[in-house]
């Protein structure tokens, strides 16, 4: 849409935490994805996987001192390209609200109990747009209708606490879309919310989309909503990406046995009765490091030993996929396929293609008694 | 439950189970998906081998264990510790640590206050003589016993009384129903009553009662102390009261008094312990306060670092030393016992546990 | 707002009325008996007896209380033993120079303490936190009496710096319109007067300020630490806001909360302390007319000072209170 370029081109991004005399701790390990007009990219995973830290990243809000950010973001703005990663703190502040927004995991403890409502969506119309006095309050409450809050002059004079979960989401959308970003993340907007109130938040996310062309980036856990929302999907594991592709590829024919046990997990009302749910055993702690293996076998039911030889690479769907040093070329190819759209995946062992069926067969319910995942 | 594996061949035992239901435990079942036996134990072991790596200083401890671990890397919980350390040991041994009596006023013939002479630390006497020409140095020995008394004491009192009335209004409130939440009401109104004063002014007012003695400094510090202790223990029993284990217990039919007693209690005591240690010190600062307002000890042949210190006021601006000494001793002392007890608090708080 | 106010009001009763039960019982222990406590030592048995029947103590003990309690309320506090003259008189007299001494003490403590507790949270691990902390550590733990003289034998004595003594100079001039020394300067426009005071001011102020100074680093920092981390600085970082509307609007309203209600507790403690800090100062306030009277066993004015206290105590947190439901608005809905 608009134009051929990504508005948002995510290349290798790193984030390692090393806090003091703790051991270095890799969020984030290489990944890429881009963001493109009037699209929803998702970043699906349990929690723990680095999705949130991505976005945090990009926001330039992870901690000073602690914290080793790598790789590149390069947005394209009308003045030109520039890497989100090397801005300066006072040129990224710019950015922050105006061009870039986020939405936030839980909207009760995201709005300031103390401060009133209106004060909180004006302070970003003065801040960006240089809107003062009666003018930033009109605007705000124009803002507040526009995402579906009613009498919205009433609840510029309340406080959060007075508001219900899907108000204040809808509050913090109306700030995160204030000055029209043209990038925006959504960090599991839905989580803490009625069910009811997650579908009329992911229409109204669906709406500014399309209106405005935004890109979107949904970070989630539930693959409900990115079924409903997103046209391209990064299925990350232990700060990786494991598998990589457009909606109806990624549900049809999943090929990584992560991604084919988180759906599987998700109970299906086209089921037979009785059919057991089948969780993905152990937690998103249970890995090993990339560096020796694929991060998931000791969760995954198809590992072999050559998933254990090491860190294995991204690469097409159907081309053999191999550890790297002796797969460096596949690599190359998987990132050309990742930008042109394509389905990959970084498994040595994946399942068949249209496996969806299939998927558990081997095994029958292969976790009963152990932790399920934890969610949220 | 286990958020990282507690055994490193649970991968390959889950397996077992699920593979080969006939033949549970016998490694040499058949196996459909890897024919080859040797290649399966091999990837088996090359992922136990893999975890392990990254389970090496993972959790499982429990709290204390772990409070342990991170006091010991903390330079305030070390210095504190050396500091109470030392205190204690030189509390314990005084009479064998003084070289002379603290009473004594052996080289009476050579201090003046009058005419302004005192005599500084010199060879037989490390830190010089006292206003009636007793040896400073056993004094401050002999006053760190003395010292220490009064600190164990009055926290005592104030952990004891503090713990039954918080603890019998704790556990009124999670166990007793309306009728014990009323006991607990009227506690805490008793306590927050004594809330109202100022610590000092209650010791003062309870030494009013019962007249200048150490005894008095040490209830009255104590007893100030209570209303602290009740709340922490109420406040930590509220909190546990509301967990799932109770609840448990409650279901279990545990009777009540037991519930409250082997497991809400247990449970709650650690930011009281945190306090006691903190109480020690201030415990020693308002004996100090108490004995400069003439409530302390009268009695000159238990020298205590408050009353030296009360006494040598009169001094400072011609001999500073005598008043130097047993200030800087309380002011390390409580400040030991603070750092150990904040330390403490940081190595139990949750919330900076990670 | 009014309900707000009225129901906290209707708390305060139960609390003080539990209290002038809790000193009722202490004047009937206190040695002598409670008539003690209202006569002079040298008091011939008849008076005695006479004061026993006018009291009522030959009374039941309810009666006795509810006595107690009028005389309490009409404020009759007794007569000094020590000068003879109504405790509540004497109070009156001296209260205006302590209230003075506990505002420049609060004044020092929140003004020195906020900033300095914010800077050190802000730059954790650093030699500035490093240096606030152990410092507030190393306040708390140094009994307050001896710092004031501390502070008296160097910057007074030695150093000669400040008067050691005393509210005013002897021979200061000034026209009294309310006791309040700098409040009377700044309105007669004395300020020659107003200058002279706060000389004096400033060490006792200082000595008096150690604790509530190193409670509120500390509690500042704590507060900071902890509303750094919360979602909401992070969403207001997320809009792109400048690091001083975050600052102020944000970290610090919500980190001031619990800070406000140590500075309520806070000042009560600080007439305690100005028990000691006056008497060193010979600042002749409440303080160092209580002091005098722990020496003397002067029950009445102890028996006064605790009831001042302690109505102090009710009068600061009900302004914490307001002050509280000002800054938060969760606590107006309760």
């Amino acid at each position: 849409m608009g134009s051929d370029a990504p508005l948002l081109t995510v290349e290798e991004l790193s984030v390692v935490f090393h806090g003091r005399g703790s051991d270095e701790v890799r969020a984030v390990d290489g990944v890429s994805f881009t963001l493109e007009e009037g699209r929803v990219t998702g970043l699906v995973g349990e929690s723990g996987c680095g999705k949130s830290v991505t976005s945090l990243a990009l926001m330039g809000l992870l901690p000073d001192r602690g914290v080793r950010v790598g790789g590149s973001a390069v947005m394209r703005l009308p003045e030109g390209p520039v890497n989100l990663l090397g801005l300066s703190a006072r040129r990224m502040r710019d950015l922050r609200g105006s061009r870039l927004a986020m939405i936030f995991q839980d909207p009760l403890s995201s709005l300031n109990p103390v401060v009133p409502i209106g004060r909180q969506v004006t302070e970003i119309l003065r801040r960006h747009r240089g809107m003062r006095g009666s003018a930033a309050e009109r605007e705000a409450a124009d803002l507040l209708y526009r995402v579906g809050i009613p009498d919205p002059r009433r609840r510029l004079r309340e406080y959060p606490h007075q508001l219900s979960g899907g108000m204040r989401q809808r509050a913090l959308i109306a700030m995160a879309v204030a000055c029209r970003p043209r990038v925006m993340i959504a960090d599991e907007p839905t989580t803490a919310l009625d069910v009811t109130i997650q579908a009329q938040i992911l229409e109204l996310l669906k709406d500014l989309v399309t209106e405005e062309g935004t890109a979107l980036l949904m970070i989630t856990h539930d693959l409900g909503v990115v079924a409903g929302l997103c046209d391209d999907i990064n299925v990350l594991y232990a700060g990786r990406a494991v598998e990589r592709a457009p909606r109806a590829p990624l549900f049809a024919e999943p090929t990584h046995p992560y991604t084919v046990g988180l759906l599987g997990s998700i109970p299906r009302l086209d089921a037979p009765r009785g059919e057991p749910l089948t969780p993905i055993r152990g937690s998103v702690n249970d890995n090993i490091a990339w560096s020796q293996g694929c991060a998931f076998a000791p969760r995954c039911d198809h590992y072999t030993l050559e998933c254990l030889q090491g860190p294995p690479v991204l690469a097409p769907v159907g081309a053999a996929a191999g550890v790297e040093g002796a797969a460096a070329r596949t690599a190359a190819t998987g990132r050309a396929a990742a930008a042109d759209g394509g389905h990959v995946h970084r498994c040595v062992n994946p399942l068949r293609a249209g496996g969806a069926s299939d998927r558990t067969a081997p095994e029958g319910p292969a976790a009963v008694g152990e932790d399920e995942e934890e969610r949220g | 439950m286990p958020t990282t594996p507690s055994s490193a061949d649970r991968p390959g035992a889950a397996r077992e189970g699920t593979d080969a239901p006939g033949a549970p435990e016998t490694p040499g079942a058949p196996d459909r998906n890897t024919p080859l036996l040797g290649r399966r134990a091999a990837r088996i072991d090359r992922l136990a081998e893999l975890m392990g790596e990254r389970e090496q200083g993972g959790h499982g401890a429990g709290i204390w264990r772990t409070a342990l671990a991170r006091l010991r890397r903390s330079p305030m919980a070390i210095t504190g510790a050396a500091i109470v350390a030392v205190f204690l040991v030189v509390a314990l041994f005084s009479p064998l640590l003084a070289p002379y009596s603290p009473t004594a006023q052996t080289w009476g013939a050579e201090v003046f206050p009058n005419r302004n002479v005192f005599v500084g630390p010199r060879a037989e006497n490390w830190l010089g003589l006292d206003n009636l020409g007793r040896d400073q140095f056993s004094r401050m020995v002999i006053g760190a016993r003395q010292t220490l008394l009064v600190g164990v004491v009055a926290t005592l009192v104030g952990f004891g009384l503090g713990a039954v009335l918080g603890g019998a209004a704790g556990a009124a409130a999670v166990l007793g129903g309306r009728w014990g939440r009323q006991v607990d009401n009227a506690v805490m109104r008793v306590i927050d009553m004594m809330l109202a004063l100022p610590t000092l002014l209650l010791a003062v007012t309870i030494a009013a009662l019962i007249g200048p003695s150490l005894t008095t400094v040490m209830i009255a510090v104590g007893v100030a102390q209570i209303p602290i202790f009740a709340r922490l223990l109420r406040g930590a029993m509220l909190s546990q009261g509301g967990r799932d284990y109770v609840l448990a217990a409650r279901a279990l039919g545990v009777r009540r008094h037991r519930i409250a007693l082997t497991h809400i209690l247990p449970n709650s005591l650690g930011p009281v312990i945190v306090q006691s240690t903190l109480t020690l010190a201030t415990a020693i600062i308002d004996a100090a306060a108490l004995s400069y307002l003439g409530l302390g000890n009268p009695d000159p042949a238990f020298p205590e670092w408050g009353t030296m210190l009360a006494d040598a006021q009169r001094f400072l601006s011609s001999a500073p030393q005598l008043a130097v000494y047993p200030a800087l001793a309380i002011i390390v002392t409580a400040l030991g016992f603070t750092l150990l007890g904040e330390a403490m608090r940081e190595a139990l708080d949750p919330k900076l546990r990670r | 707002m009014l309900r707000f106010l009225v129901r906290r009001l209707l708390q305060l009763i139960p609390t003080l009325g539990g209290l002038s039960i809790l000193l009722f019982v202490w004047l009937q222990r206190l040695p002598g008996g409670p008539e003690y406590a209202l006569l002079p030592d040298d008091a011939t048995a008849e008076q005695r007896a006479q004061l026993r029947r006018s009291l009522g103590l030959d009374q039941p003990i309810t009666v006795q209380y509810l006595a107690f309690l009028r005389r309490i309320l009409q404020g009759d506090l007794g007569t000094s033993l020590n000068t003879g003259r109504p405790v509540t008189e004497e109070f009156f007299t001296r209260f205006p120079a302590t209230f003075e001494l506990a505002v420049t003490a609060m004044l020092i403590a929140v003004t020195v303490g906020v900033p300095l507790g914010y800077l050190a949270a802000r730059k954790r691990g650093s030699v500035l936190d490093f240096a606030a902390v152990g410092g507030s550590l190393l306040g708390i733990c140094t009994p307050v009496f001896f710092l004031a003289f501390l502070l008296k034998v160097v910057f007074a004595e030695r150093l000669g710096l400040f008067p050691s003594a005393f509210r005013l100079s002897p021979g200061m001039s000034r026209t009294d319109l309310s006791g309040f020394v700098v409040l009377d300067g700044l309105r007669t426009g004395e300020f020659d007067v107003v200058r002279d005071a706060l000389l004096h001011l400033a060490l006792p102020g200082l000595a008096l300020a150690s604790i509530p100074l190193a409670v509120i680093v500390r509690m500042t920092r704590a507060s900071v630490l902890e509303v750094v981390g919360e979602d909401y600085v992070r969403t207001a970082n997320a809009k792109g806001l400048h690091p001083g509307t975050v600052r102020t609007r944000h970290v610090m309203r919500n980190a001031m909360l619990p800070v406000v209600t140590a500075i309520g507790l806070l000042t009560g403690s600080l007439f305690a302390g100005a028990v000691l800090t006056e008497s060193v100062f010979a600042f002749p306030g409440v303080g160092s007319f209580v002091y005098a009277a722990t020496q003397g066993r002067d029950y009445p004015v102890l028996t006064g000072f605790i009831l001042l206290i302690a109505t102090m105590y009710v009068l600061i947190n009900l302004l914490v209170d307001i002050s509280y439901s000002l800054l938060d608005p969760r606590v107006r809905a309760q």
